[in-house]
């Protein structure tokens, strides 16, 4: 592996130590985190701080980005790059990793000379739907009084209804053109919008239909809201 | 004549001698503590079968015969990383291979830089 494709291979991290609760190498030389650089657009850094880095998750989203970082082993700090196995399952992406396929794939974490730390296999599985959240609770149908408003959230699910992480570029679209609500993103502790997260007002007595995408993938909510 | 019997069976002896070093005597590895992957794999240094994306690693037991060697340097090659890659991990004669794309490719076993031993591999998709 040149050192010219492993630049481009994700997510450089140090061995320092890390808040949270991390995930073990299959070597047991070192750990892999999950890392949530903002909050904005993945289901699974929800509860997380702005670069906080979490456990891995069962499995990632195919087409959603995400970003990997390696702790090797603290008394010898080097720096690694976390480098996909097979880029036909698993790609980089910017400075981060796109599922191409929804298969396992191992990420290997390499130091300067290309030697292993350790590595860790991760799952990727297709977008079967999206789904609306009102607090962690599905949401198809949804009353407001004028002036009330509640947070929705939508978040991608395999055929099993299991949420899976990794980040995506949502779109929200009222097509009642902003005669019955108002919605605006949410933003994360740092202040960058959040497509994944909206707040909903109810503005006019009457229906709406407010429809979430990404790719081809859209759920529709029902909005009433009462006089 | 009993020259003759006495080359005979120096020659047989020998010859079994070099037949047994043949079977057992050369520089080889043996494979310890394979990791176990979601997909699982096939390692053995007769063979291995890994699927693409999947990887394995393992302790490379360094052997002369049935003796440990502890003293050369031991290197795993792939002659096609295209199709399965093959790296030293930062621990001492711990390596790790993986599945790259659907195709064969050989393992080359080096001693100190000597080619010993080589090890087919097959990749396949998962």
């Amino acid at each position: 592996m040149n050192q010219r494709v492993l630049g481009f291979f994700a997510v450089l991290a140090l061995a320092a130590p890390v808040s949270g609760c991390l995930t073990t190498g299959e070597l047991g030389g070192g750990s892999f985190g999950y890392a949530c650089p903002n909050q904005g657009n993945d289901a699974a850094c929800d509860s997380a701080f702005d670069g906080q880095e979490l456990a891995l998750p069962r499995k990632v989203a195919v087409g959603s980005v995400f970003s990997l970082s390696f702790h090797g082993d603290a008394s010898s700090p080097v720096a690694y790059v976390v480098d996909p196995a097979s880029a036909d399952i698993l790609s980089p992406s910017g400075s981060g990793l796109v599922f191409q396929k929804p298969l396992f794939a191992a990420v290997l974490a390499r130091d300067v000379a290309g030697r292993v730390g350790d590595f860790v296999h991760l799952k990727g599985a297709d977008v079967d739907h999206l789904a609306v959240l009102k607090l962690s609770n599905v949401v198809n149908d949804l009353k407001l009084s004028v002036d009330q408003s509640v947070t929705l959230h939508v978040v991608p699910m395999d055929e099993t209804g299991e949420v899976l992480a990794g980040a995506f570029t949502y779109t929200w679209t009222d097509k009642a053109a902003g005669a019955v609500i108002d919605f605006a993103n949410e933003t994360d502790l740092s202040g960058n919008p959040k497509s994944n997260t909206i707040v909903v007002t109810g503005k006019a007595a009457g229906t709406a239909d407010l429809a979430v995408q990404t790719g081809s993938d859209t759920a529709t909510v029902h909005v009433t809201v009462g006089g | 004549m009993k020259t003759r019997n006495q080359t005979a069976t120096f020659g047989a002896i020998a010859l079994l001698l070099a037949s047994f070093c043949l079977a057992g005597c050369n520089d080889h590895i043996d494979i310890q503590d394979a990791t176990n992957p979601p997909v699982p794999a096939r390692i053995s240094t007769d063979t291995i079968e890994i699927k693409t994306g999947i990887a394995v690693g393992f302790t490379a037991v360094a052997k002369h015969g049935n003796d440990e060697v502890k003293d050369k340097l031991v290197e795993i090659r792939s002659d096609n990383p295209l199709v399965a890659g093959a790296s030293p991990t930062v621990r001492e004669r711990e390596f790790v291979i993986y599945g790259v794309t659907k195709g064969n490719a050989q393992l080359t076993v080096l001693f100190d830089g000597e080619e010993v031993q080589s090890i087919p591999v097959v990749v396949t998709d998962q």
